[in-house]
């Protein structure tokens, strides 16, 4: 997974880590730095603690955890700001989300980790005002780190339905012999434009079809780019020796094309299905006639 | 008029996910589906031009009750800027190879329109439609 990689330095720039803060709470993890069993203790106590986040909490979860405590205490009370610290942090959450700790579960656990640390510094009495704003800040950075990891797998999977969503809404089907019929349904931005006149043009070739129909009724908006696209399309069909027809054109959207100036000559519109087919039928030199109903 | 909702948008799916917000609010006064449909078509548009030209920007949509009902869009981005309003406003003028139509079909569909525009600060257009 790619993440969006934001450096150790970027991290000290937008949160006002000065190099004052690092190096107080580094003095003063110095002092503490014995105490990393009892904090961990005192960690996995608050796991199980409250039963609505027991359950998130599974084996191989704590697991991780215990692999990794040693990593976890150093970079925090040696306020180890780095790149290195960022990718672990990254990995880190990343791993979570895998294993599905949910995302709020997971950020009171480093909430609680932090005041636990933060605890400490009171006990041994060096809990200044200085030392835990300086301690808040630094801890705040895996804070970020885990928004944004988790943000990132999101967009990610919106990302990838979009997509899946417009692969799946470019069916090209053969209505009649010579015939193409295509239902845009939904948005159509500039790859999806691209998507539909390719997989229409490779059609026209691959049947040797004479009409295409596209039907726009489905089509969330139609403005200038949509309409430029649909000319684009109309006039390469025509360039393949095929008739373009687009139908589904409703009195709102009409008007709107008409404000908005567009020049549709070119378009071969209808309002209906019925009348595209009609005319596809025409034009491809097909008829349909009604026969007597019997019952 | 009160704001009720403003988004930041940098992706044409973003803008579509603005179009569709005011369109489901607009619905709630009104059945007048050219109105949606204009709603709809100048917010498209006025969107695309953020990202082709902006790369990012706000929408922000108000709902108008006094002195009739109706609905509000303001369109801004600190991008480029249009170098000349008037050009920019008139007919099959693009610079960038496609129609022109967007901004002075726009001002043509709804019922208020104002621009403001300035080179190398950014641009803000709002609209309005009453029911």
């Amino acid at each position: 997974m790619d993440f969006v990689q934001i450096s150790a330095e970027r991290y000290k720039e937008i949160y006002f880590i000065s190099d004052d803060d690092l190096l107080l709470v580094r003095q003063a993890g110095e002092k503490i730095k014995d105490e990393r069993e009892n904090a961990f203790e005192e960690y996995y106590a608050w796991m199980s603690y409250h039963p609505d986040l027991q359950m998130f909490f599974s084996d191989d979860i704590i697991n991780v955890f215990e692999q990794n405590e040693e990593r976890i205490w150093e970079d925090l009370i040696e306020a180890k700001v780095t790149d290195e610290y960022v990718f672990r942090q990254q990995k880190l959450s990343q791993g979570f989300q895998e294993m599905g700790l949910p995302f709020e579960v997971y950020l009171s656990a480093l909430l609680a980790y932090h005041e636990i640390i933060e605890n400490l510094f009171v006990r041994h009495k060096l809990g200044s005002f200085e030392l835990l704003r300086s301690f808040k800040k630094i801890a705040g950075i895996s804070l970020y780190i885990t928004i944004d990891t988790y943000n990132n797998k999101i967009m990610q999977t919106v990302k990838a339905q979009n997509e899946a969503l417009m692969e799946m809404s470019t069916p090209v089907t053969q209505l009649w012999n010579g015939i193409l019929f295509l239902p845009l349904v939904g948005i159509i931005d500039s790859r999806r434009a691209q998507d539909v006149m390719s997989a229409m043009l490779s059609k026209i070739a691959e049947l040797q079809s004479k009409v295409f129909i596209m039907d726009i009724s489905g089509i969330a908006v139609v403005d200038t780019a949509v309409a430029n696209y649909l000319i684009k399309i109309t006039k390469a069909t025509k360039l393949m020796g095929c008739n373009c027809i687009v139908s589904g054109i409703s009195g709102a959207v009409a008007q709107t094309i008409v404000e908005l100036g567009i020049q549709t000559d070119e378009v071969d519109t209808t309002g209906s299905m019925q009348d595209a087919v009609e005319k596809a039928f025409r034009l491809t030199g097909a008829k349909v006639v009604n026969t007597e109903k019997r019952l | 008029m009160n704001l009720v909702f403003k988004l930041a948008v940098s992706t044409e799916m973003q803008v579509h996910i603005v179009i569709y917000k005011a369109a489901e609010l607009m619905k709630q006064t009104t059945k007048d589906q050219v109105k949606i449909a204009k709603l709809k078509t100048a917010i498209s548009e006025l969107g695309q031009n953020i990202i082709k030209y902006a790369k990012e920007g706000t929408i922000s949509v108000f709902e108008i009750n006094n002195p009739k009902k109706g609905i509000k869009v303001i369109v801004a981005d600190k991008g480029p800027g249009i170098l000349d309003l008037e050009e920019a406003l008139s007919d099959n003028f693009s610079t960038s190879g496609t129609l022109g139509l967007g901004l002075p079909g726009v001002r043509r569909m709804v019922d208020g329109f104002s621009i403001k525009s300035e080179v190398g600060v950014g641009t803000e257009v709002s609209i309005s439609i009453f029911y």
